[in-house]
């Protein structure tokens, strides 16, 4: 009978367990072991060449620097996604004037739900093109129209937004060795139209947090008299410490990605322009595979793969431990 | 001399062996070795009799795989070859794909690739690998043998001039280039006409010229801004113009301060002067080639440089503009190249895979596309030129192309370089250095030194296989 069982169970597991070694320990195997080889991607006879490849990312000028902007997207981007997410999510929920109907959230709050989420539900293509159109660099862009009929921007002189690689808001540039960390006006670009992306969803997810919480908590501190202000940061905040950090990792991990809006919406063959000032380290791998300039350029992409995935794995461990939840409230 | 496949000179090591084989003659394995050593590829299988109407001995409906590549010139030249190649030889089959370096890389690596690739599309498959790993038909073969139309006249005498150097890598041709494109600063006629302006021959003409539509509000110059690739060219074509083709030469061999030569510095120089006159439209560095292109056909500038494929990728939005082309005008009083060169390059490359099952039909197959009627066909559809001399005569596929080509055909001198093709990093390092320069973030010295500088690293990387010009 135990034994029939373990069949049974073994036969449900068998096809995603194939699936799984098939489409993704294999490739992940795979690239791992071309990552120390000079393989090209056409050529069956490469050989193992050690860690070489590693080696030359250390040297690589371009993904330093891109490295640089993850880390700058990593800093910027969540913080600011769940600060707007957590102040939209209160104000939908607990924010509104409390009277006899006890708490609830400002008035329509339902229809900014609605519209907060909108983003999350369009494609990456979409947001490329509706932002593209938005921060076009001539008088044809919304916002460089806004900004022209406002006076703020001259008719000959527009704002260049994604193709504007100058540093942003007088931020420094800083060379340590062959790394260059700095924060260009296109980067800051993506990271506005990433947050506007992400904080639907965020505001879903606290949403939902904060209606798990006893609206008696909330009553209770607005009888003693605690203003908005106060119930966020002492009732709300501490309540919803596990959710933000939940948050944390999964932006951070998409801080570390941040492909899809880079090859979206930035110049250059492959996106990461102009002049590489909105490379990230994903970017920097596909232009490795895809116009290739060694020839073993397909095993110093894979190696760039793997160093990435170290990357966001000592991240993801950093930021668990950091956020390791300490005493759980039980409501 | 020309090899007709019935005389004796077809009798080569490799037939005399096959046939020998065949006949028993020798024991398999030393026939397998012996036929391992085969350099032209149709090592592989049955091949039919080759005979002056069948020049490769392609098998009849051994099948032929094509991979086309779905892109600017469409699918129809790709349908109408198929159709005349399995009348003659039975079943035939094209594959489309938008991305042929992801879709193929695993076949030439699993070691069963299509019979013949349209190695075309944004990301290609770098030819010098597969060189480098024997798995490309040396194209010899086809040029040498008789064209399609004309017995006793070779293939390659039927192509315009360069085509076969354009597909040369270390020396031997592996890539077929079909299409021949013609590049040139492009402008609104009817614009001209209507305020009386001519095309300029001298960079005293262009000043006047556009300080005259800059007092009308109109940019002289735009640029396709976010793709660099467009700009690269002019500075290129610039260069060749000002310095001649010695200028161009240094730069494909990766010379130490190629890109520090008086030729560049008269090139980017004036590159600067028309963004510091502010004859440059407006930010057209962060502009897409279609928004830019409109700006000319919409008279809001008047030069925008592009291949001859302009007119059929703005087809839509044209309206009645009617366009011309104007030949690289005089950038400096003392250019070492005639007004009137002109950039032509043939592209669309197209290779014969070494390991496909059927490599005669792949030879036959471009054969056929370069036979008349096909490249007669390939201008209709595609409203572009193939490589096939005199293909277009007659046809008025539109003005501005007949114009185009007859510029081509006068012209004194065709610029080309090759390093793009070679050294796909410093090709981008001066397409985003230009457009630097042009958005006006950097002077001429700074882009002299940057792109210098990606050429010495490019140099100095044994990783980077390097390749010499046969025409230096």
């Amino acid at each position: 009978m135990r034994k029939g069982r373990g069949w049974f169970i073994t036969g449900f597991l068998i096809a995603p367990i194939v699936l799984y070694v098939v489409y993704v320990l294999l490739p992940y195997g795979a690239t791992a072991l071309f990552s120390v080889t000079d393989f090209d991607g056409l050529n069956p006879d490469w050989k193992i060449v050690g860690f070489e490849n590693f080696g030359n990312l250390l040297d690589d000028e371009v993904f330093l620097r891109a490295i640089g902007h993850n880390v700058v997207v990593l800093t910027i981007f969540p913080i600011i996604t769940i600060l707007i997410a957590l102040f939209f999510a209160f104000m939908l929920n607990v924010g509104g004037r409390s009277d006899k109907a006890g708490v609830r959230g400002v008035f329509g709050s339902s229809i900014y739900k609605f519209i907060f989420f909108f983003p999350q539900v369009m494609s990456i293509a979409i947001v490329a093109v509706i932002w593209r159109r938005v921060l076009q660099s001539n008088d044809g862009g919304m916002l460089n129209a806004l900004l022209m009929k406002l006076g703020l921007v001259e008719q000959n002189d527009p704002e260049l937004f994604l193709a504007d690689p100058t540093p942003a808001f007088g931020t420094p540039q800083i060379h340590i060795g062959s790394m260059t960390l700095d924060i260009p006006v296109v980067l800051v670009c993506l990271i506005a139209i990433a947050v506007w992306g992400s904080v639907g969803f965020y505001l879903v997810l606290f949403s939902a947090a904060m209606q798990s919480i006893p609206k008696d908590i909330f009553e209770a501190a607005t009888l003693d008299g605690a203003t908005r202000v106060q119930s966020f940061y002492k009732v709300t905040l501490p309540l919803l410490r596990d959710h933000v950090s939940v948050a944390w990792v999964y932006l951070g991990i998409a801080a570390l990605d941040f492909y899809a809006l880079v090859i979206g919406l930035t110049p250059d063959p492959g996106g990461g322009g102009p002049n590489h000032a909105s490379e990230v380290m994903s970017s920097v791998m596909m232009s490795n595979v895809l116009r290739p300039s060694r020839y073993d350029a397909f095993a110093y992409a894979c190696a760039t793969g793997i160093s990435i995935a170290i990357i966001t794995l000592l991240f993801a461990a950093l930021q668990f431990r950091v956020t390791r939840s300490r005493d759980k409230i039980e409501f | 001399m020309t090899v007709s496949p019935d005389s004796p000179s077809d009798l080569t090591r490799r037939t005399v062996l096959r046939r020998a084989a065949a006949a028993g003659l020798l024991a398999t394995p030393a026939a397998g070795f012996l036929a391992a050593c085969g350099d032209d590829g149709s090592t592989d299988g049955a091949t039919g009799e080759k005979t002056k109407d069948n020049p490769f001995g392609v098998a009849k409906d051994k099948g032929l795989e094509v991979a086309g590549f779905d892109g600017g010139f469409g699918k129809d030249y790709f349908e109408f070859n198929k159709t005349k190649f399995s009348g003659k030889y039975g079943k035939a089959e094209v594959k489309y794909s938008k991305l042929i370096l992801t879709d193929y890389q695993p076949r030439f690596y699993g070691g069963n690739p299509p019979d013949v690739l349209n190695n075309s599309s944004p990301e290609t498959i770098p030819v010098g690998n597969l060189v480098k790993g024997d798995q490309l038909v040396d194209l010899t073969e086809l040029l040498n043998s008789d064209s399609y139309d004309e017995p006793g006249k070779k293939v390659k005498d039927t192509l315009v001039a360069g085509t076969v150097e354009s597909g040369l890598h270390d020396g031997k041709p592996y890539t077929l280039n079909y299409a021949y494109s013609i590049y040139a600063h492009w402008y609104n006629q009817t614009l001209f006409d209507k305020e009386g302006w001519k095309a300029p021959k001298t960079w005293a003409e262009f000043t006047t010229l556009a300080e005259a539509a800059k007092a009308k509000g109109i940019a002289a110059y735009t640029f396709q801004g976010i793709h660099s690739w467009y700009i690269h060219n002019v500075v290129n074509e610039w260069i060749w113009k000002v310095g001649g083709k010695s200028a161009i030469v240094a730069i494909d061999h990766l010379e130490p301060n190629a890109w520090k030569s008086e030729a560049v510095k008269g090139a980017v120089e004036h590159l600067a002067e028309m963004v510091g006159k502010g004859w440059v439209q407006a930010g057209a560095a962060g502009l897409d080639h279609t928004t830019t292109q409109q700006a000319v056909i919409d008279g809001k500038a008047l030069f925008i440089w592009c291949g001859s494929w302009l007119e059929g990728e703005m087809a839509k939005t044209i309206g009645n503009a009617k366009l011309s082309v104007a030949a690289p005008w005089d950038i400096t009083t003392a250019d070492k190249a005639k007004f009137g060169t002109i950039h032509a390059a043939p592209g669309e490359g197209f290779v014969v895979p070494k390991k496909a099952k059927n490599t005669a039909g792949g030879l036959e197959f471009l054969r056929m596309m370069l036979s008349k009627e096909s490249a007669r066909k390939f201008a209709e559809l595609t409203k572009s030129l193939p490589v096939v001399k005199g293909a277009a005569d007659g046809l008025t596929i539109s003005s501005a192309l007949t114009s185009a080509s007859k510029a081509a055909a006068e012209a004194p001198e065709v610029i080309t370089w090759f390093y793009e093709g070679w050294y796909p990093t410093l090709q981008k390092a001066v397409g985003t250095q230009a457009t630097e320069l042009m958005a006006g973030r950097i002077t001429p010295a700074q882009f002299m030194d940057e792109v210098q500088k990606a050429a010495d690293a490019v140099a100095k990387d044994d990783k980077i296989t390097k390749q010499k010009r046969t025409d230096a």
